[in-house]
Order: structure tokens, then C-alpha cells, then sequence
């Protein structure tokens, strides 16, 4: 670093703002994180003074290699080093589902307090576990305590990120497909990908049992797998019985939960044309237990969405439908061959999407165009077409059109 | 005992409790109470219960703290479990039970809510806590917006669910833009460049800039290197992810934050929608940023008072439009408001005569 900051004369003066700040932080009703942090060894004098600068104090991260930790540490480097320690963090593995058995949770605030500052992380924004300020030579005897408890670290670098997954059927009635033995099963069969930084930049695939999305998969992985139906919810008509002898006219509320009025009233029951069902799960959430999504369960598979990188803010495409969990592996498999195959260093899979374009991306993909994958259509006629596409066209529009063939 | 496989502990069944176990799959409904209390029913009419409780505001706990949470899940026969948006929420196999956890949790200092028309919870990045790139503190502004809209996590009703995040720098680790309301940092200096950028690969930091500000140029000894024309330089920080020779020198005054709304995931009402920035700049203000605060609440009060029953902020905006919003909520609209980055913003314009 070429012009290290220098511990300056008003050290002092700051360090008391900051102490301010941080006692104005510790009041009000929400639960203090400044408080909580005082508790531990964190360097809290340093955050206070950097919050009284307005200016961070870390320095250049990025991901320090141990031997045989390949993913899975975050190196943080401060620029004041006389008010506040470089350290490590250290990236956790939690079960899917999140259910944290008390035995995990010791065995965390132990390894918080034995090897890092007694500060446990819990979640990160992508659900993993932290534990941070591991010294660079405690490292590898964490990671060895923490498997010997059974968690591995991971999800750091430019390797698939941690597969979040809803919490599924474990505890929700929308679960259109068991997202938690899919997230296991990911890991059994990409485990490598996960483990090793192989791809241009990283990769994260998240795991929505329904279109409700509780992981914004459509917005924040490059891979969604979304829980879908094809056709009508289900109609439980005992239950909507039940509601009815309880609440009246429940059959007309039902209907009128409907944006695209698929669901008429007949007679005392209820009639949903399918093909107008556009699984938006607003009757389902009103109703949970009398409406419920269909029996014909398919995987939604959206690519390209991201939040950061260099286009912005970009929400997943509509890629594919799929029957099986093989056929979602397979999916992503091809996805990240084509992906590391083409995409330029630390370009996520939106941005090259973005920069190809969708046509190139299915022909990559070696994929059919599908309507269902349209929200708009072109608004030019430039001439985008090959010869052989062309022909192609001319020929399944005839056929389809019935109209004679001149050879 | 044996070391543990790569990746997350595996199958999850090891780690789901016998009263979820023998359950999974077969839920019917869910019922939600006041308090952050929800009730699953399964098809049989069992009934298991969750209870909410909002996190720290950077979800970072003292050991203890994690200690004591093992504590009263076991002792009470529950478990814990941790969600997308950092909550903390206990299940547990009778009404009872969660009522008991509330109290013991409510010793500790940390309250529930946060389910149905409420405040949800407030996520937020590690902001200067950790990260190299954030130019904002991300936990003060949330925890100051959080003391402010504590009544709307607890009772008060709100027309729809609300969803905050917090960021600190435009890489929305948070996630900025798919929260109905969000704050993002944002960078005003452009990248340093410094000594260890010798180390790296200068075409490919070069690439990796959206505007093609970043130029090569000679050192005095003939060593390429690479400058950064301020004029195109946006302030969006891939560089500085990419190479580790380009630093952002975040200055004291100058660095500030967005204010974003209308953003969602979920398929219902108007679908997944990405947040718009409705305020383009906002000056840094520790500990409690005043005026970022009184903004979000201005927003939120205009939408209690306006929006139909149900409806998100997104899908309320949709249906009033970007220019009653900026007359009903009072905010400014400037040509900042704009975008200038990309064709996108043609299209975000308004065609016809409609009003």
C-alpha cells in the first residue's frame, strides 16, 4: 500500500466521537448490535473511529490460501493496524433447512471464543455461518475442530457460493419439490465445483420450493431452480365446506383472489380453468390448506440474475422447464460448462448473457426457444437471421400454417 | 469420531428434530398469530409452532449470546433455526412452549414479530464492520431505521409484508434493489491505484470496466499501468472486486447512499420487480442519518395511508404511478433521478398519452 495511513495527532478526538457515536448506537428499541459486539474482542474503537471519519479502515481483502483449505477464508486487512487487527473470517456450512441442534451451536461459540474474538456470524446474507478474526496460523486447527464437530467451511471465491435452499417441507405447505434433499444432493454431485474456484467469477444457485421465493433466487443466482406446477391449484372441497359453513360466501372471495380470473364459481364449488393459472400463488397464500399448488409438479430453471457485476442489477431469465432432479443437475452442469467455456474473467453468468445475448446463450446451450421463456418481443426487424434458420423458419411455418408448399 | 464430509452437514434429516421429522411433507395450512407466533397444521391436524425474532442489526452475536439460544432451544424441546433474512426463529411442538421461549428471548433483548403485514426484518451488509468495499456503514443505518420502525416489526399493522435492506457499496451483498425498501451506498471517488496493481492482470481489470474508463498508460521506467478517467468512472466498484491494485480511498464527506423502492421477489401481484432509486443521493450522517430515516418513514406513512389492502409498495407505486409517488410522498425529483448508465433508461420512460 503506497500511502499507509499514519496513526494521526487527533487520534484521540476521534477515538472519543467514535465512543459517542457507538453509546448513541447502543440506545433504542431494536436490538443493539453494538452492545452485543461490545461483549466480545472485536475492535470496536476502530468501527467507532472509522464511523466518525465516515471512512472505512479495511484495506485490500481478498482470499488467503492455506494449504488444504482451498475455499472458505476471507482475509481482511486494516489500514490502521495501532487501533485494530488484520484477521481472517471464516466460512461455515450450516444444514439445509438452518436447523441448528444446540450441539452445533456450542460447538460455534466455542471455536468463536478459542480461535476468532468470540463473535459468531449468524447468517450471512447468502446463509452461511462466519466466525471472524481467525489469526492466519489457527486456521487450519479451526477447520480441523470444526469437522471433527461435522460442519466443513466453504463458499468463498469463484466456485459455486453456498446453494441456499427455503425451508421447504420441512415446515411449509407450498413445498412443490423437497428443496432441502435437492441442496444435499448438489453437494454430493458438484462438490468439487464448490470446493475449488474453477469458474470465471462465482457462481450461486438457489433453491425456491414455490414462486413465492423466499431466497430471491430470480433475483440473486445466476442459477434459480424455482418449485412450479403445471395446470390448477388444487381445490380441497371439504375444507372449502368448512370455510363456508364458517365465514359465508367464501366461494366468491376465493375467486376474486384472482388476477387473471381463472377461478369462476360453479354451482357450491370451485372451477379453475388451468390454462389461464398463471401461478402467481395468490389464491394460495389467502386460502393455505383450501387452495394448494398442483399435483403436476415441475422445476423452473432461471439464469443469469445478479445484484452486482458489471451491468447492474439484473433479474433471472426463464430458461427451462424440468420434470426430474436429474434433469435439473443435468441442466446446470450444461450451464456451467457453456458458462466457464465462455464467459471473460470475473463476468458473471447475467453479465454474459447480457453481452451475447439470449440467442447465442441457447444456441451455447444447445436449447429449443420456447414463448414461455418471453416476457416482450423485438421491436426491430434488423436482419438477424442465417440462412439455414431461414429456411428452417419459411418450412415449419408453412407446415403450421397449412398453405400449399412450392417446393 | 469421523471427520465430516465436504460441504454442509448432510442428509439435513440428521438435523431436523423427531417433532419436524415425522411431519415433513405432509403441512396443510399455516395459521398466523400475533406476536411473530405462526402455526403449521399438517393434513393429521398436528399442530408445531414457530416464533420470530429479529436479529442484531448485522446478525453478529457474542458467543454467550449463541450459547445461551442452544440453551433455551434445548431446554424447552425446540429448535432453532436461522432464516434467509437473519432471523432467529424457535420451533416447537406446542403454544406453550414458544410463549415461554418469548419471555426467556425477551430477557435476552431480542423481540419478535415480523410475520404477516409487519416489518419483516431489516438485512444488512457488514458495511465498515468488515468489508473493504463498503463506502457506507451499513449496521448504523439499520439499526437507526430499525429503532424507528420497531412499533411496525411488533403490532402495528401495515397494508402488505415490508422488507428492508441495508447495503453499503452498490455490490448489494444485502440485497438492495429485491427489498421492498432499500438503502445502497454509494462511492463518489473514483479508484486509487496502487502499488500492488503490478501483480495483476491489467487487461482483464480493464475489461471488467461497464463505461471503459480505465486506460493504460506508461510509468517513467516504461512499465504499463493503468489510469482512471474521472469523467466515466461511476463509482460501481467492479474494479476494485477484480484487482486488488485499485483501492477506493473512501473520503470522509463525499460518500453517501441511495434510497430504493419497490422491490420483490415473489410471483404474486405485479411478480419479481427490481427496485428503482427514488433518491439519488444522501450524505453520510452517523450514528443516526436523520434524514434517511425520516425519508423511509415519509414513504411508509404515504403508503399506509394510500395503499389498498394487500398491496406492496412496488405494486401501490404501479398502480399510482412514479409521478404521484414523488407529489404524495413530497421527495424531489431531479434529473439525477435519471439514468445516464444504460439503454435501459429510454425504456423506463413514458410513451403516450396516458397520465
Amino acid at each position: 500500500m503506497t500511502d499507509e495511513k499514519a496513526p494521526d495527532k487527533n487520534s484521540a478526538e476521534q477515538a472519543e466521537r467514535g465512543a459517542k457515536i457507538l453509546e448513541e448506537l447502543e440506545k433504542g428499541g431494536w436490538p443493539s448490535y453494538v452492545k452485543e459486539t461490545k461483549k466480545t474482542r472485536y475492535p470496536l474503537k476502530a468501527y467507532g473511529i472509522s464511523l466518525s471519519m465516515r471512512r472505512n479502515l479495511w484495506g485490500v481483502g481478498g482470499y488467503v490460501s492455506v494449504p488444504g483449505i482451498p475455499t472458505g477464508i476471507l482475509m481482511r486487512i486494516t489500514t490502521r493496524p495501532d487501533i485494530g487487527e488484520s484477521a481472517n473470517l471464516l466460512r461455515i456450512y450450516i444444514p439445509s433447512g438452518y436447523f441448528l441442534p444446540p450441539k452445533l451451536l456450542n460447538l460455534l461459540a466455542d471455536c468463536a471464543d478459542k480461535y476468532g474474538v468470540g463473535m459468531v456470524h449468524a447468517l450471512t446474507t447468502s446463509s452461511n455461518i462466519e466466525i471472524p478474526g481467525v489469526p492466519k496460523d489457527r486456521l487450519l486447527d479451526l477447520v480441523k475442530e470444526l469437522k471433527n464437530g461435522g460442519m466443513d467451511v466453504g463458499s468463498t471465491g469463484d466456485s459455486f457460493r453456498n446453494t441456499t435452499a427455503c425451508v421447504g417441507p420441512a415446515l411449509c405447505e407450498f413445498a412443490n419439490y423437497d428443496s432441502l434433499k435437492v441442496r444435499d444432493d448438489f453437494y454430493d454431485k458438484f462438490m468439487d465445483y464448490a470446493k475449488y474456484p474453477t469458474f470465471p467469477h462465482k457462481m450461486k444457485v438457489k433453491l425456491s420450493a414455490c414462486p413465492l421465493d423466499c431466497t430471491r433466487s430470480s433475483q440473486k443466482a445466476d442459477i434459480a431452480v424455482i418449485g412450479s406446477w403445471e395446470g390448477a391449484p388444487e381445490v380441497d372441497s371439504k375444507d372449502v365446506e368448512r370455510l363456508a359453513s364458517k365465514e359465508g360466501d367464501v366461494l366468491a372471495k376465493i375467486s376474486e383472489t384472482c388476477p387473471t380470473k381463472a377461478i369462476r364459481i360453479k354451482g357450491s364449488s370451485l372451477d379453475i380453468v388451468s390454462e389461464d393459472c398463471v401461478q402467481c400463488m395468490e389464491c394460495i397464500k389467502a386460502f393455505p390448506g383450501t387452495l394448494l399448488p398442483g399435483r403436476k409438479k415441475k422445476f423452473k430453471i432461471l439464469v443469469g440474475g445478479k445484484l452486482r457485476g458489471k451491468k447492474g442489477p439484473l433479474t433471472a431469465k426463464t430458461f427451462t422447464y424440468l420434470d426430474t432432479e436429474e434433469q435439473v443437475f443435468a441442466c446446470i452442469d450444461k450451464i456451467i460448462t457453456v458458462y466457464t467455456d465462455n464467459a471473460a474473467r470475473k463476468e458473471r453468468l447475467g453479465d454474459l448473457i447480457s453481452r451475447i445475448g439470449m440467442k447465442d446463450f441457447l444456441e451455447l446451450m444447445n436449447e429449443k426457444a420456447d414463448p414461455k421463456q418471453v416476457k416482450e418481443l423485438r421491436t426491430n426487424v434488423f436482419y438477424q437471421i442465417t440462412d439455414e434458420a431461414r429456411e428452417v423458419l419459411v418450412k415449419d411455418l408453412k407446415d403450421r400454417m397449412g398453405g400449399k408448399s412450392d417446393g | 469420531m469421523a471427520e465430516a464430509r465436504d460441504g454442509p452437514p448432510r442428509p439435513y434429516t440428521n438435523y431436523v428434530p423427531e417433532f419436524i421429522s415425522s411431519k415433513v411433507g405432509t403441512w396443510k395450512r399455516h395459521v398466523v398469530h400475533p406476536d411473530g407466533i405462526i402455526e403449521h397444521e399438517t393434513v393429521k391436524g398436528e399442530k408445531v409452532y414457530s416464533i420470530r425474532f429479529s436479529s442484531t442489526s448485522n446478525a453478529r452475536y457474542h458467543s454467550d449470546t449463541i450459547r445461551k439460544l442452544a440453551h433455551i432451544s434445548e431446554s424447552h424441546g425446540a429448535v432453532l433455526r436461522f432464516t434467509n433474512a437473519s432471523n432467529m426463529e424457535f420451533v416447537a411442538d406446542s403454544l406453550e412452549k414458544v410463549n415461554k421461549i418469548k419471555e426467556e428471548m425477551r430477557l435476552l433483548g431480542f423481540i419478535s414479530g415480523g410475520w404477516g403485514k409487519r416489518l419483516w426484518n431489516i438485512t444488512s451488509c457488514a458495511g465498515f464492520f468488515h468489508c473493504p468495499l463498503a463506502g457506507t456503514d451499513s449496521p448504523s443505518i439499520s439499526k437507526s431505521i430499525g429503532d424507528s420502525l420497531l412499533p411496525y416489526f411488533q403490532k402495528e399493522s401495515l397494508p402488505a409484508k415490508l422488507a428492508i435492506a441495508v447495503s453499503g457499496c452498490p455490490a448489494c451483498c444485502s440485497g438492495g434493489f429485491t427489498a421492498d425498501i432499500s438503502v445502497v451506498g454509494l462511492h463518489t471517488e473514483i479508484p486509487v491505484v496502487t502499488e500492488e496493481l503490478k501483480a495483476c492482470d491489467l487487461m482483464g481489470t480493464l475489461l471488467s470496466c461497464p463505461t471503459g474508463a480505465i486506460q493504460f498508460s506508461a510509468l517513467p521506467d516504461g512499465k504499463k499501468t493503468l489510469v482512471i478517467r474521472d469523467p466515466l468512472c461511476i463509482g460501481c466498484g467492479i474494479c476494485v472486486g477484480v484487482c486488488r491494485g485499485l483501492v477506493f480511498r473512501t473520503p470522509e464527506k463525499t460518500d453517501g447512499h441511495a434510497i430504493i423502492v419497490g422491490g420483490k421477489a415473489s410471483s404474486t401481484q405485479n411478480g419479481t420487480a427490481i427496485g428503482r432509486v427514488v433518491v439519488p443521493y444522501l450524505s453520510n450522517d452517523p450514528p443516526r442519518y436523520d434524514l434517511t430515516v425520516r425519508i423511509i418513514n415519509r414513504i411508509i406513512d404515504t403508503w399506509r395511508k394510500d395503499a389498498r389492502d394487500g398491496e406492496r409498495i412496488g405494486t401501490w407505486i404501479g398502480r399510482i404511478g412514479w409521478a404521484r409517488f414523488f407529489q404524495r410522498t413530497g421527495l424531489p425529483y431531479c434529473k439525477e433521478n435519471m439514468d445516464s448508465f444504460d439503454m435501459r433508461a429510454l425504456t423506463t420512460l413514458k410513451e403516450g398519452g396516458r397520465n
